[in-house]
Protein backbone atom coordinates (compact mmCIF):
# COMPACT_ATOMS: atom_id res chain seq x y z
CA UNK A 1 0.00 0.00 0.00
CA UNK A 2 1.26 3.87 -0.75
CA UNK A 3 1.61 5.93 1.93
CA UNK A 4 -0.56 8.65 1.95
CA UNK A 5 -0.56 12.08 3.77
CA UNK A 6 -3.19 14.79 3.89
CA UNK A 7 -2.35 17.79 2.13
CA UNK A 8 -4.32 21.24 3.64
CA UNK A 9 -4.18 24.08 1.67
CA UNK A 10 -5.87 27.47 2.51
CA UNK A 11 -7.32 28.73 -0.25
CA UNK A 12 -8.86 31.94 -0.99
CA UNK A 13 -9.41 34.84 -3.57
CA UNK A 14 -9.34 38.16 -2.03
CA UNK A 15 -10.81 40.10 -5.39
CA UNK A 16 -14.03 38.04 -5.62
CA UNK A 17 -14.17 37.88 -2.43
CA UNK A 18 -13.91 34.33 -1.57
CA UNK A 19 -13.03 33.83 1.92
CA UNK A 20 -10.16 31.99 3.26
CA UNK A 21 -10.87 28.32 3.59
CA UNK A 22 -8.74 24.98 4.33
CA UNK A 23 -9.31 22.04 1.78
CA UNK A 24 -7.98 18.85 2.35
CA UNK A 25 -6.64 16.33 -0.65
CA UNK A 26 -5.07 13.13 0.22
CA UNK A 27 -1.86 13.10 -1.46
CA UNK A 28 0.48 9.71 -2.23
CA UNK A 29 3.81 9.84 -1.02
CA UNK A 30 7.23 8.72 -2.91
CA UNK A 31 10.53 8.25 -1.63
CA UNK A 32 12.05 11.79 -1.84
CA UNK A 33 8.93 14.09 -2.55
CA UNK A 34 8.79 17.51 -1.42
CA UNK A 35 6.15 19.66 -0.65
CA UNK A 36 6.03 21.33 -4.14
CA UNK A 37 5.27 17.80 -5.34
CA UNK A 38 2.68 17.10 -3.75
CA UNK A 39 1.01 20.35 -4.61
CA UNK A 40 1.94 19.56 -8.00
CA UNK A 41 0.43 16.06 -7.56
CA UNK A 42 -3.18 17.86 -6.07
CA UNK A 43 -3.20 20.18 -9.64
CA UNK A 44 -2.67 17.66 -11.89
CA UNK A 45 -5.37 14.61 -10.21
CA UNK A 46 -7.47 16.18 -7.87
CA UNK A 47 -8.28 19.85 -8.42
CA UNK A 48 -6.38 22.05 -10.93
CA UNK A 49 -7.80 25.01 -9.64
CA UNK A 50 -5.33 25.11 -6.82
CA UNK A 51 -3.08 28.15 -7.29
CA UNK A 52 0.50 28.37 -6.27
CA UNK A 53 3.80 29.83 -7.82
CA UNK A 54 7.45 27.98 -8.66
CA UNK A 55 9.73 27.98 -11.16
CA UNK A 56 12.93 26.87 -10.96
CA UNK A 57 12.16 23.49 -8.42
CA UNK A 58 16.06 23.43 -7.17
CA UNK A 59 15.72 26.43 -4.71
CA UNK A 60 17.23 29.33 -6.41
CA UNK A 61 14.14 31.47 -7.89
CA UNK A 62 12.32 31.78 -4.05
CA UNK A 63 8.82 32.16 -5.97
CA UNK A 64 7.70 28.82 -4.17
CA UNK A 65 8.51 29.91 -0.43
CA UNK A 66 5.19 28.94 1.62
CA UNK A 67 4.47 28.70 4.94
CA UNK A 68 4.53 25.06 5.61
CA UNK A 69 3.61 23.51 9.13
CA UNK A 70 3.50 26.99 10.34
CA UNK A 71 7.69 27.96 9.09
CA UNK A 72 8.11 29.96 6.14
CA UNK A 73 9.51 27.35 3.65
CA UNK A 74 11.22 26.87 0.61
CA UNK A 75 8.52 24.17 -0.82
CA UNK A 76 11.00 22.98 -3.61
CA UNK A 77 13.49 22.18 -0.74
CA UNK A 78 10.82 20.33 1.68
CA UNK A 79 10.62 17.22 2.11
CA UNK A 80 7.40 15.66 3.29
CA UNK A 81 9.34 12.91 4.72
CA UNK A 82 11.56 15.63 6.80
CA UNK A 83 8.49 16.92 8.39
CA UNK A 84 7.46 13.78 9.84
CA UNK A 85 3.55 14.64 9.70
CA UNK A 86 0.73 12.90 8.53
CA UNK A 87 -0.96 15.92 7.90
CA UNK A 88 0.75 18.62 5.84
CA UNK A 89 -0.82 22.62 5.99
CA UNK A 90 0.37 24.94 3.12
CA UNK A 91 -0.77 28.28 3.82
CA UNK A 92 0.29 31.78 2.12
CA UNK A 93 2.93 33.77 3.10
CA UNK A 94 2.10 37.11 5.63
CA UNK A 95 2.88 40.19 5.18
CA UNK A 96 1.63 39.62 1.69
CA UNK A 97 -1.36 40.31 0.24
CA UNK A 98 -3.08 37.16 -1.26
CA UNK A 99 -3.72 37.15 -4.66
CA UNK A 100 -5.16 33.86 -5.09
CA UNK A 101 -4.93 30.41 -3.25
CA UNK A 102 -1.13 30.25 -1.76
CA UNK A 103 0.21 32.82 -4.66
CA UNK A 104 1.34 36.72 -2.82
CA UNK A 105 1.39 39.79 -4.24
CA UNK A 106 5.41 40.66 -4.44
CA UNK A 107 4.88 44.05 -5.88
CA UNK A 108 5.58 45.74 -2.48
CA UNK A 109 8.27 44.24 -1.79
CA UNK A 110 10.26 44.63 -4.83
CA UNK A 111 9.43 48.08 -4.58
CA UNK A 112 11.08 48.47 -1.35
CA UNK A 113 14.03 46.30 -3.04
CA UNK A 114 14.23 49.11 -5.67
CA UNK A 115 14.40 51.83 -3.23
CA UNK A 116 17.31 51.05 -2.02
CA UNK A 117 19.25 51.08 -5.65
CA UNK A 118 20.19 47.58 -5.60
CA UNK A 119 22.43 48.38 -8.44
CA UNK A 120 26.44 49.20 -9.27
CA UNK A 121 26.27 52.92 -8.82
CA UNK A 122 29.25 54.79 -11.39
CA UNK A 123 30.46 58.39 -10.42
CA UNK A 124 30.35 58.49 -14.22
CA UNK A 125 26.79 58.05 -16.13
CA UNK A 126 27.41 57.16 -18.68
CA UNK A 127 30.05 54.71 -17.58
CA UNK A 128 27.11 53.51 -15.25
CA UNK A 129 24.65 52.79 -18.64
CA UNK A 130 27.48 51.95 -21.40
CA UNK A 131 30.62 50.05 -18.95
CA UNK A 132 33.30 49.86 -21.02
CA UNK A 133 35.54 47.38 -19.36
CA UNK A 134 34.76 44.62 -16.73
CA UNK A 135 35.53 45.65 -13.09
CA UNK A 136 37.83 43.76 -11.40
CA UNK A 137 37.28 42.08 -7.73
CA UNK A 138 39.48 40.27 -5.67
CA UNK A 139 38.42 37.71 -3.87
CA UNK A 140 38.51 39.06 -0.56
CA UNK A 141 36.53 42.17 -1.80
CA UNK A 142 34.01 39.51 -2.70
CA UNK A 143 34.01 37.72 0.22
CA UNK A 144 32.92 41.09 1.92
CA UNK A 145 29.35 41.15 0.71
CA UNK A 146 28.89 37.41 -1.24
CA UNK A 147 26.78 35.92 1.98
CA UNK A 148 24.31 39.40 1.48
CA UNK A 149 24.48 38.26 -2.45
CA UNK A 150 22.74 35.09 -2.15
CA UNK A 151 19.41 36.11 -1.36
CA UNK A 152 17.12 35.04 -3.97
CA UNK A 153 13.95 37.67 -3.01
CA UNK A 154 12.31 34.95 -1.47
CA UNK A 155 10.33 37.18 1.17
CA UNK A 156 10.23 34.66 3.77
CA UNK A 157 12.44 37.15 5.74
CA UNK A 158 9.88 39.63 5.22
CA UNK A 159 7.31 37.18 6.33
CA UNK A 160 9.22 36.53 9.58
CA UNK A 161 9.88 40.11 10.58
CA UNK A 162 8.35 41.08 13.53
CA UNK A 163 8.74 45.14 12.45
CA UNK A 164 6.58 44.39 8.84
CA UNK A 165 3.66 42.63 10.60
CA UNK A 166 2.68 46.21 12.23
CA UNK A 167 4.55 49.57 10.06
CA UNK A 168 3.68 48.82 6.44
CA UNK A 169 6.54 51.89 5.77
CA UNK A 170 9.67 49.81 7.19
CA UNK A 171 11.81 49.00 4.40
CA UNK A 172 12.42 44.89 5.66
CA UNK A 173 15.23 42.61 6.28
CA UNK A 174 15.56 41.92 2.52
CA UNK A 175 15.62 45.17 1.26
CA UNK A 176 18.28 46.51 3.71
CA UNK A 177 20.44 43.69 3.53
CA UNK A 178 21.24 44.48 -0.34
CA UNK A 179 21.76 47.73 0.77
CA UNK A 180 24.67 46.72 2.50
CA UNK A 181 25.48 44.08 0.16
CA UNK A 182 25.81 47.20 -2.29
CA UNK A 183 27.63 49.25 -0.34
CA UNK A 184 30.37 46.92 0.30
CA UNK A 185 30.92 46.36 -3.06
CA UNK A 186 33.98 47.07 -3.92
CA UNK A 187 32.88 48.64 -7.05
CA UNK A 188 29.73 50.92 -6.59
CA UNK A 189 31.13 54.08 -6.22
CA UNK A 190 29.23 57.30 -4.78
CA UNK A 191 26.47 55.56 -2.72
CA UNK A 192 25.27 58.45 -1.02
CA UNK A 193 21.93 58.28 -2.58
CA UNK A 194 21.89 55.02 -1.00
CA UNK A 195 23.03 55.76 2.53
CA UNK A 196 19.91 58.69 2.43
CA UNK A 197 17.66 55.93 1.00
CA UNK A 198 18.01 53.77 4.25
CA UNK A 199 19.40 56.35 6.77
CA UNK A 200 15.84 56.96 8.08
CA UNK A 201 12.97 55.76 10.38
CA UNK A 202 11.88 53.09 8.38
CA UNK A 203 14.80 52.44 7.08
CA UNK A 204 18.03 50.81 8.77
CA UNK A 205 16.97 52.59 12.23
CA UNK A 206 13.73 50.67 12.69
CA UNK A 207 15.11 47.01 13.19
CA UNK A 208 14.75 46.02 16.84
CA UNK A 209 17.25 42.91 16.01
CA UNK A 210 14.40 40.20 17.18
CA UNK A 211 16.44 37.45 14.66
CA UNK A 212 13.34 36.36 12.64
CA UNK A 213 14.44 36.90 9.21
CA UNK A 214 17.81 35.53 9.68
CA UNK A 215 16.30 32.24 11.37
CA UNK A 216 13.73 32.28 8.48
CA UNK A 217 16.40 32.82 5.57
CA UNK A 218 16.65 29.58 3.79
CA UNK A 219 19.74 30.77 1.85
CA UNK A 220 21.71 31.62 4.88
CA UNK A 221 21.87 35.55 3.86
CA UNK A 222 21.68 36.71 7.71
CA UNK A 223 19.86 39.84 7.02
CA UNK A 224 20.09 41.07 10.09
CA UNK A 225 23.44 40.74 10.15
CA UNK A 226 23.41 43.05 7.27
CA UNK A 227 21.56 45.44 8.77
CA UNK A 228 23.78 45.53 12.13
CA UNK A 229 26.72 46.20 9.61
CA UNK A 230 24.38 48.81 7.79
CA UNK A 231 23.98 50.67 11.03
CA UNK A 232 27.48 51.10 11.53
CA UNK A 233 27.98 51.93 8.04
CA UNK A 234 25.74 54.67 7.66
CA UNK A 235 26.80 56.04 11.05
CA UNK A 236 30.54 56.22 10.55
CA UNK A 237 29.31 58.15 7.03
CA UNK A 238 28.16 60.99 8.93
CA UNK A 239 25.50 60.69 6.18
CA UNK A 240 27.91 63.22 4.27
CA UNK A 241 28.77 62.09 0.65
CA UNK A 242 31.00 58.53 0.83
CA UNK A 243 33.70 58.42 -1.91
CA UNK A 244 35.43 54.79 -2.56
CA UNK A 245 37.92 53.90 -5.06
CA UNK B 1 20.88 58.07 19.13
CA UNK B 2 20.45 59.45 22.11
CA UNK B 3 17.88 56.72 23.01
CA UNK B 4 21.40 54.61 23.42
CA UNK B 5 23.01 57.52 25.13
CA UNK B 6 19.85 57.90 27.54
CA UNK B 7 19.83 54.00 27.88
CA UNK B 8 23.42 53.93 29.15
CA UNK B 9 22.94 57.33 31.49
CA UNK B 10 19.76 55.56 33.08
CA UNK B 11 22.41 52.73 34.28
CA UNK B 12 24.45 54.51 35.41
CA UNK B 13 21.84 57.20 37.57
CA UNK B 14 20.32 54.28 38.49
CA UNK B 15 22.78 52.16 39.90
CA UNK B 16 23.44 55.27 42.10
CA UNK B 17 20.05 56.13 43.00
CA UNK B 18 19.34 52.29 44.05
CA UNK B 19 23.22 52.80 45.90
CA UNK B 20 21.87 55.85 47.63
CA UNK B 21 18.56 54.41 48.72
CA UNK B 22 19.96 51.48 49.98
CA UNK B 23 22.95 52.77 51.50
CA UNK B 24 22.50 56.38 53.23
CA UNK B 25 19.22 54.91 55.01
CA UNK B 26 21.64 52.83 57.60
CA UNK B 27 17.98 51.65 58.89
CA UNK B 28 17.18 48.90 56.67
CA UNK B 29 14.29 48.75 54.14
CA UNK B 30 11.71 49.31 56.34
CA UNK B 31 13.75 52.86 57.83
CA UNK B 32 14.61 53.59 54.50
CA UNK B 33 11.39 54.92 53.69
CA UNK B 34 10.31 56.98 57.09
CA UNK B 35 9.29 60.41 56.33
CA UNK B 36 12.14 61.89 57.39
CA UNK B 37 14.99 59.71 56.40
CA UNK B 38 13.63 60.33 53.09
CA UNK B 39 13.29 63.91 53.30
CA UNK B 40 17.02 63.79 55.01
CA UNK B 41 17.80 61.96 51.91
CA UNK B 42 16.47 64.67 49.46
CA UNK B 43 18.32 66.98 51.19
CA UNK B 44 21.54 65.80 49.74
CA UNK B 45 23.18 67.39 46.76
CA UNK B 46 24.27 64.04 45.43
CA UNK B 47 20.45 62.55 45.79
CA UNK B 48 19.00 65.30 44.48
CA UNK B 49 20.84 65.69 41.37
CA UNK B 50 20.82 61.89 40.70
CA UNK B 51 17.08 62.44 41.05
CA UNK B 52 16.65 65.27 38.54
CA UNK B 53 18.82 63.00 35.90
CA UNK B 54 16.96 60.43 36.28
CA UNK B 55 14.32 61.88 35.95
CA UNK B 56 14.53 63.57 32.30
CA UNK B 57 16.67 60.71 31.31
CA UNK B 58 14.17 58.48 31.66
CA UNK B 59 11.27 60.71 30.96
CA UNK B 60 12.91 60.93 27.58
CA UNK B 61 13.91 57.31 27.25
CA UNK B 62 10.57 55.73 28.07
CA UNK B 63 8.13 58.10 25.87
CA UNK B 64 10.40 57.77 23.10
CA UNK B 65 10.52 54.00 23.37
CA UNK B 66 6.49 54.36 23.61
CA UNK B 67 6.69 56.64 20.69
CA UNK B 68 8.70 54.14 18.62
CA UNK B 69 6.50 51.44 19.07
CA UNK B 70 3.29 53.29 18.56
CA UNK B 71 4.74 54.86 15.07
CA UNK B 72 5.10 51.27 13.99
CA UNK B 73 1.18 50.89 14.43
CA UNK B 74 0.00 53.25 12.19
CA UNK B 75 1.07 54.83 9.13
CA UNK B 76 0.55 58.51 8.20
CA UNK B 77 1.04 62.50 8.96
CA UNK B 78 -1.20 63.04 11.36
CA UNK B 79 -0.68 60.06 13.44
CA UNK B 80 3.00 60.66 13.97
CA UNK B 81 2.05 64.65 14.94
CA UNK B 82 -0.74 63.24 17.16
CA UNK B 83 1.67 60.92 19.07
CA UNK B 84 4.40 63.49 19.25
CA UNK B 85 2.94 66.17 20.55
CA UNK B 86 1.13 63.56 22.97
CA UNK B 87 4.17 62.55 24.16
CA UNK B 88 5.99 65.92 24.04
CA UNK B 89 3.53 66.80 26.46
CA UNK B 90 2.92 63.69 28.62
CA UNK B 91 7.31 64.07 29.31
CA UNK B 92 6.91 67.87 29.66
CA UNK B 93 4.07 67.36 32.55
CA UNK B 94 6.34 64.45 34.29
CA UNK B 95 9.08 66.43 34.42
CA UNK B 96 7.64 69.37 35.61
CA UNK B 97 5.77 67.45 38.41
CA UNK B 98 9.01 65.49 39.22
CA UNK B 99 11.15 68.80 39.48
CA UNK B 100 8.72 70.21 41.53
CA UNK B 101 8.93 67.29 44.16
CA UNK B 102 13.04 67.43 43.52
CA UNK B 103 13.29 70.86 44.27
CA UNK B 104 10.88 71.28 46.61
CA UNK B 105 12.12 68.72 49.23
CA UNK B 106 15.56 69.92 48.54
CA UNK B 107 14.95 73.22 49.08
CA UNK B 108 12.00 73.46 51.98
CA UNK B 109 11.81 70.04 52.59
CA UNK C 1 -8.43 42.03 -19.69
CA UNK C 2 -7.56 44.70 -16.93
CA UNK C 3 -4.27 46.49 -16.58
CA UNK C 4 -2.02 44.81 -14.52
CA UNK C 5 -1.22 47.52 -12.03
CA UNK C 6 1.84 48.09 -10.12
CA UNK C 7 2.58 48.36 -6.55
CA UNK C 8 0.15 47.61 -3.84
CA UNK C 9 -1.93 50.01 -2.41
CA UNK C 10 -2.13 50.82 1.04
CA UNK C 11 -5.19 49.01 2.16
CA UNK C 12 -3.42 46.53 0.73
CA UNK C 13 -0.81 46.37 2.40
CA UNK C 14 -2.17 46.92 5.71
CA UNK C 15 -5.19 44.54 4.99
CA UNK C 16 -2.33 41.87 4.48
CA UNK C 17 -0.42 43.01 7.92
CA UNK C 18 -1.77 41.03 11.42
CA UNK C 19 0.19 43.21 13.34
CA UNK C 20 0.67 42.87 16.89
CA UNK C 21 -0.88 39.84 17.23
CA UNK C 22 2.05 38.17 15.38
CA UNK C 23 5.19 39.43 17.83
CA UNK C 24 3.00 36.96 20.55
CA UNK C 25 2.53 34.41 17.90
CA UNK C 26 4.45 33.41 15.48
CA UNK C 27 6.10 29.94 14.42
CA UNK C 28 9.26 29.20 14.87
CA UNK C 29 9.27 31.50 18.07
CA UNK C 30 13.30 31.52 18.65
CA UNK C 31 15.09 33.18 21.62
CA UNK C 32 15.49 36.49 20.03
CA UNK C 33 12.50 37.01 18.59
CA UNK C 34 11.20 36.21 22.31
CA UNK C 35 13.98 38.85 23.91
CA UNK C 36 12.15 41.15 21.84
CA UNK C 37 8.72 41.07 22.86
CA UNK C 38 10.22 41.14 26.77
CA UNK C 39 11.75 44.11 25.83
CA UNK C 40 9.36 45.84 24.79
CA UNK C 41 6.60 44.85 27.64
CA UNK C 42 9.22 45.56 30.35
CA UNK C 43 10.06 48.65 28.66
CA UNK C 44 6.23 50.12 28.34
CA UNK C 45 5.64 48.74 32.05
CA UNK C 46 8.61 50.40 32.93
CA UNK C 47 7.30 53.93 31.90
CA UNK C 48 4.25 53.52 33.08
CA UNK C 49 5.58 52.54 36.75
CA UNK C 50 7.91 55.47 36.44
CA UNK C 51 4.72 58.12 35.48
CA UNK C 52 3.33 56.60 38.47
CA UNK C 53 5.99 56.33 40.93
CA UNK C 54 6.78 60.32 39.75
CA UNK C 55 3.10 60.84 40.15
CA UNK C 56 2.98 59.29 44.14
CA UNK C 57 5.77 59.96 45.48
CA UNK C 58 5.13 63.89 44.99
CA UNK C 59 2.72 63.15 48.34
CA UNK C 60 6.11 63.87 50.38
CA UNK C 61 5.49 67.14 50.01
CA UNK C 62 2.43 67.44 51.28
CA UNK C 63 3.51 66.70 54.85
CA UNK C 64 4.54 63.41 57.01
CA UNK C 65 0.77 62.42 56.84
CA UNK C 66 0.29 62.16 53.18
CA UNK C 67 3.92 60.43 53.02
CA UNK C 68 2.67 57.73 55.58
CA UNK C 69 -0.78 57.43 53.96
CA UNK C 70 0.91 56.80 50.35
CA UNK C 71 2.86 53.85 52.47
CA UNK C 72 0.17 52.53 53.99
CA UNK C 73 -1.20 51.48 50.02
CA UNK C 74 2.14 50.94 48.74
CA UNK C 75 3.57 49.01 52.00
CA UNK C 76 1.15 46.01 51.54
CA UNK C 77 2.52 42.44 50.49
CA UNK C 78 1.13 43.36 47.36
CA UNK C 79 3.36 45.59 46.90
CA UNK C 80 6.72 44.38 48.34
CA UNK C 81 6.20 41.43 45.14
CA UNK C 82 5.01 43.64 42.49
CA UNK C 83 8.47 45.51 43.71
CA UNK C 84 10.19 42.18 43.46
CA UNK C 85 8.07 41.91 39.56
CA UNK C 86 9.87 45.60 39.17
CA UNK C 87 13.18 44.61 39.90
CA UNK C 88 12.97 41.65 37.14
CA UNK C 89 11.55 44.28 34.78
CA UNK C 90 14.50 46.24 35.44
CA UNK C 91 17.14 43.81 35.22
CA UNK C 92 15.80 42.46 32.51
CA UNK C 93 15.66 45.76 30.77
CA UNK C 94 18.90 46.72 31.51
CA UNK C 95 21.15 43.03 30.70
CA UNK C 96 18.93 42.78 27.47
CA UNK C 97 19.34 46.55 26.25
CA UNK C 98 22.87 46.09 27.08
CA UNK C 99 23.31 43.36 24.85
CA UNK C 100 21.39 45.57 21.80
CA UNK C 101 23.24 48.01 22.20
CA UNK C 102 26.16 46.05 21.15
CA UNK C 103 24.68 44.29 18.64
CA UNK C 104 23.15 46.80 16.75
CA UNK C 105 25.94 48.36 16.39
CA UNK C 106 28.05 45.38 14.65
CA UNK C 107 29.87 44.57 17.74
CA UNK C 108 30.03 41.18 19.17
CA UNK C 109 28.64 39.61 15.99
CA UNK C 110 30.40 37.77 13.52
CA UNK C 111 31.62 38.66 9.68
CA UNK C 112 30.13 38.03 7.04
CA UNK C 113 31.15 34.48 5.57
CA UNK C 114 30.28 32.09 2.52
CA UNK C 115 27.48 30.53 4.16
CA UNK C 116 27.40 26.57 3.77
CA UNK C 117 24.71 24.43 5.04
CA UNK C 118 23.62 23.93 7.74
CA UNK C 119 23.61 27.68 7.73
CA UNK C 120 24.90 29.75 11.46
CA UNK C 121 23.61 33.42 11.98
CA UNK C 122 26.59 34.89 12.61
CA UNK C 123 24.31 38.00 13.89
CA UNK C 124 22.90 35.52 16.71
CA UNK C 125 26.00 33.94 17.39
CA UNK C 126 27.28 32.61 20.80
CA UNK C 127 28.29 36.19 21.98
CA UNK C 128 25.00 36.92 21.49
CA UNK C 129 22.97 33.96 22.82
CA UNK C 130 25.44 34.10 25.63
CA UNK C 131 24.56 38.01 26.73
CA UNK C 132 20.54 36.88 26.33
CA UNK C 133 20.93 34.34 28.47
CA UNK C 134 22.96 36.42 31.05
CA UNK C 135 20.04 38.70 30.68
CA UNK C 136 17.79 36.60 32.45
CA UNK C 137 20.43 35.72 34.92
CA UNK C 138 20.94 39.66 35.78
CA UNK C 139 16.89 39.64 36.22
CA UNK C 140 16.91 36.55 38.37
CA UNK C 141 19.76 38.23 40.24
CA UNK C 142 18.46 41.32 40.79
CA UNK C 143 14.98 39.72 41.90
CA UNK C 144 16.89 37.79 44.51
CA UNK C 145 18.48 40.69 45.61
CA UNK C 146 15.36 42.28 45.89
CA UNK C 147 14.02 39.76 48.08
CA UNK C 148 17.04 39.62 50.63
CA UNK C 149 16.88 43.59 50.71
CA UNK C 150 12.78 44.03 50.89
CA UNK C 151 11.92 40.62 53.50
CA UNK C 152 14.72 39.72 54.90
CA UNK C 153 15.87 43.49 55.87
CA UNK C 154 19.44 42.27 55.01
S1 LIG D 1 17.35 37.53 2.63
FE1 LIG D 1 16.94 35.32 2.66
S2 LIG D 1 14.82 35.19 3.39
FE2 LIG D 1 15.13 37.29 2.73
S3 LIG D 1 14.44 37.35 0.62
FE3 LIG D 1 16.65 36.98 0.57
S4 LIG D 1 16.87 34.76 0.48
FE4 LIG D 1 14.76 35.19 1.13
S1 LIG E 1 10.79 26.79 -7.19
FE1 LIG E 1 12.53 28.11 -7.30
S2 LIG E 1 13.10 28.15 -5.21
FE2 LIG E 1 11.50 26.69 -5.13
Amino acid sequence: MVEKITLKILRSIPSKGVKPTVEKYSVPVFKGMTVLDSLLYVKGHLDHSVSFRYSCRMGNCGSCSMVVNGSPRLTCQTQISELGTKEVEVRPLENFPVIRDLVSDYDEFYDKHREVKPYLIRRDKTEEEHPTSEYLQSREELDKYIQFALCIKCGQCFHACPITSTDIRYLGPQALSQAYRYLTDSRDQDNHERIEAVNTRNGCWGCHLAESCSEACPKGVDPSLGIQLLRRMVLGSGHKKRQKG
Amino acid sequence: MLHYATGVLIVVFGAVHLATHSFLGVEGYAGSLQYLSVIGRYRTALFAFTLEALLVTIAYHGLNGTRMILLEFRQGERWNMAVNWLLVAVGILVVAYGTRTVLGAYLWG
Amino acid sequence: MSKRKRGSTEPEMRSARKGVRRWLYYHPQGLGRTAFLFHRVTGLGLTAYFVVHVLSVGTILSGEDAWEMFLEIVETPVGWYGELLLLAAIGFHFANGVRLILGEFGLTLDKPTRPDYPFKTGSFNLAQKSLLVLAFVVAALFVLLGYLFIFLEL
